[in-house]
């Protein structure tokens, strides 16, 4: 109800403006003071009523691109184009399979089973080397369970997929809780590649304990992931980042410019050697000659018991004889292009998981509870 | 033909890579340089007419190297020479001086210009009276300045040959110029297979554009890699020895090279792969230790573009050393025109004077 001495409100973007008579007005500016809880590229999709919204990764920094998905089609082809990666993957098939359920609850219990089954084979066949069909086929899973208890489909897989993207933030922000106790005031942090948004929450949670944080970000060739997506997170963030080139680590570290390294891991094995971007293994070996500490956030591989069980993924040649389509080599040479490397146990200070920072030579005997 | 190149090719028998050519010369009048700019997609000289022109390649980056630039400018004196001589002897003076002043300023780091240029400054304004013939003097002084250049490398080249073992796989980072090819190919010569691993060398790609071109030139197989690449090529065991070239070298064995070298030096050592550098004319009796040594810090702009694209948001920073330092303990040997050396003895390298291998 409006009180009879206001005219008439209008709302343009973020300006209300409340007409009292035909003379006066008085504009009221809105600000959004709540900040937005996660990073983009730590929860890169999410749902919207009954859209599942992705940021289309591959768009970045130059534009911020939202797919709109109205089925698990349109995930499977974001997936499939590699417009999602990384853990907005894993976002992207939970919610997928939630969306299916959610557009099909007309049908019979039965009939929806089916559609859930289908939604699930064809979104872990996306990408095989990511365990998606795992991820997709414990909704299906879970869903056949509650149809078999008399339960409603719908309403058990909304409270699975819930329940288990909850536990994962609940874990990530143990994680990055433990990371930001590793950083004192007027530290710089150099990272490598990039870690989906979490440097992002350690930079904040580091904020919110009053430190003042710097970061060193390398810019990853040959993906540039740390140019385009890492220095990009933070900056748009509010936090100092700098720039270098892969090959400027070494000497950073012994001009005294880092106080300590955080990276990812795509893999950890049982002994604690751990596999992340190329280049990784070259960062821990200059910062164990000048006595930096070198963390890692990684979960263990029960399966995989050193590192030199992991495979390495040895990506087209070509990726590193063009860039963007033009050639910056002469023809007639060869190129080699191994997407990771291994960093041996001996050169990791910690692995930051979500029990704490472990020594890597320990970190097996909490492998039901860090494990991947 | 010089009689260097004569001994390159019948020794080599193949043609001598661009970048071991004369890549700057005099020709009827004009000064041609082949423009680097343009590598490795193509091989393009430039006809410079007058000291302005060269003075204005130089300073737009179509020559590199501290050697190649002092040279290129002392072309640059050759035409303002030629141009003047006819003058009245103080207005000769007056002109050379201004050109040489004006060459001197192009690219003020590069410790090789100044001096060149001084010399031939005052070689010119002494032999006045020779007219015509000084012009000729002192293109042939410039040109015996390439070869004994090209001697020191090929010199150095084969020393560093004999650590080569067959089937070794070598890593270079950066262009660590003439001793590079020479190295391989004197392996290859004496029957060793030996094969090249290179960094692309971020952000300029001197590794893809000068050090790709010139092992293929030289017919050296060669693999291209990213600079985030060495230290996982070591542990797999796919590099055996790794030899950089040095822009400088103290008299404690502490060594300044493009930013990374350090890198690969820490990488090489945790893997036990032996680390050289090629040192050509050996140390510079004024560099005493590592603290002498200055490091040029870079226009962080330029971290931000990959060939001219960009690749980073606006509105952060950046940070570009040009170089980096490599202490002697990480330097198994550093090997220049007269022999191999431990970094801790590289001062017994200067016992010897380099002789003038080629006079003018």
């Amino acid at each position: 109800m409006t009180p009879n001495f206001i005219t008439e409100i209008k709302i343009k973007k973020k300006v209300v403006i409340i007409h009292l008579n035909k003379f006066y007005c008085v504009c009221v500016l809105v600000i959004d003071m709540s900040e937005r809880k996660w990073p983009i590229l730590a929860k890169s999709a999410w749902l919207e009523d009954e859209t599942l919204v992705i940021v289309d990764e591959t768009a970045l920094p130059d534009k911020l691109v939202y797919i709109r998905a109205n089925d698990y089609k349109d995930a499977v082809k974001a997936i499939k184009e590699m417009r999602t990666r990384a853990v907005g993957q894993v976002y992207t098939t939970y919610y997928a399979m939630l969306l299916t359920a959610m557009k099909n609850r007309q049908l019979p219990p039965k009939e929806l089973l089916e559609v859930l089954k289908k939604a699930a084979t064809e979104i872990g066949n996306a990408r095989p080397t990511f365990p998606l069909a795992k991820m997709a086929n414990s909704v299906y899973e879970y869903a056949e369970e509650a149809y078999k208890n008399g339960k409603d489909v719908v309403t058990a897989v909304e409270n699975f997929v819930n329940r288990v993207l909850n536990e994962r933030e609940e874990k990530l922000m143990k994680i990055v809780r433990y990371a930001a106790d590793l950083v004192k005031d007027g530290d710089t942090i150099l990272t490598h590649c990039n870690i989906s948004g979490i440097l992002v929450l350690i930079a904040r949670e580091c904020r919110s304990q009053g430190k003042k944080i710097k970061i060193i970000a390398t810019e990853t060739r040959p993906y540039l992931q740390g140019a385009r997506l890492t220095a990009w997170e933070l900056h748009q963030d509010g936090f100092p980042v700098t720039l270098i080139t892969d090959n400027a680590v070494a000497y950073v570290m012994w001009k005294k410019m880092v106080n300590l390294v955080i990276v990812g891991a795509d893999r950890a094995a049982m002994n604690g050697d751990i596999a992340n971007k190329i280049g990784t293994y070259q960062i821990a070996m200059a910062a164990f000659e000048h006595n930096i500490p070198f963390y890692v956030i990684a979960g263990i591989d029960p399966k995989i018991n050193t590192g030199k069980e992991i495979v390495i993924e040895e990506r087209d040649p070509n990726e590193v004889l063009y860039f963007r389509n033009c050639r910056i080599a002469p023809e007639g040479i060869n190129a080699y292009y191994p997407a990771f490397d291994v960093t041996p146990a001996k050169f990791i200070s910690g692995l930051i998981t979500s029990e704490g920072v472990l020594s890597p030579h320990v970190a097996h005997l909490y492998v039901d509870k860090i494990k991947r | 033909m010089h009689p260097i190149e004569k001994e390159f090719e019948s020794k080599y028998k193949i043609q001598m890579p661009t970048l071991l050519k004369r890549t700057v010369w005099y020709e009827n009048g004009i000064v041609k340089m082949l423009d680097r700019r343009e590598l490795p997609d193509k091989i393009v000289y430039l006809d410079l007419k007058n000291h302005e022109d060269v003075a204005r390649a130089i300073e737009n980056m179509a020559i590199q190297g501290a050697t190649s630039i002092a040279r290129a400018a002392g072309y640059g004196l050759v035409l303002a020479v030629e141009k003047n001589i006819h003058e009245r002897p103080e207005i000769f003076e007056k002109n050379i001086n201004l050109a040489a002043e004006r060459l001197k300023q192009t690219r003020p780091t590069g410790a090789e210009l100044i001096p060149l240029v001084d010399k031939l400054t005052k070689f010119a304004i002494d032999n006045y009276e020779l007219h015509d013939e000084l012009v000729t003097k002192m293109v042939n002084f410039l040109v015996s300045h390439w070869a004994n250049a090209l001697k020191i490398g090929m010199l150095t080249g084969e020393h560093a040959s004999k650590l080569i073992d067959d089937g070794d796989n070598v890593m270079t980072h950066c262009w660590g110029g003439s001793a590079v090819a020479f190295m391989f190919l004197e392996a290859k010569r004496q029957g060793k297979n030996v094969k090249a691993v290179n960094t692309e060398t971020r952000p300029y790609l001197q590794g893809a554009r000068l050090t790709s071109l010139t092992l293929k030139e030289a017919g050296i197989d060669d693999t291209l890699i990213t600079d985030n690449m060495p230290g996982y090529l070591m542990w797999k065991g796919k590099i055996q020895k790794v030899f950089t070239a040095a822009d400088r070298i103290a008299l404690d064995g502490a060594i300044t090279n493009k930013i990374g070298t350090y890198l690969y030096a820490i990488a090489a050592r945790h893997n036990g792969v032996p680390f050289y550098i090629l040192g050509y004319e050996g140390p510079d009796p004024n560099t005493k230790t590592i603290n002498d040594i200055p490091i040029e810090e870079r226009n962080p702009e330029e971290v931000f573009y990959l060939r001219g694209i960009r690749t980073a948001p606006e509105g952060i920073n950046g940070y570009y050393p040009a170089f980096d330092i490599v202490p002697p303990k990480y330097i198994d040997a550093i090997i220049t025109w007269n022999g191999i050396y431990s970094p801790f003895d590289i001062k017994d390298s200067l016992r010897e004077e380099i002789p003038e291998f080629y006079e003018w």
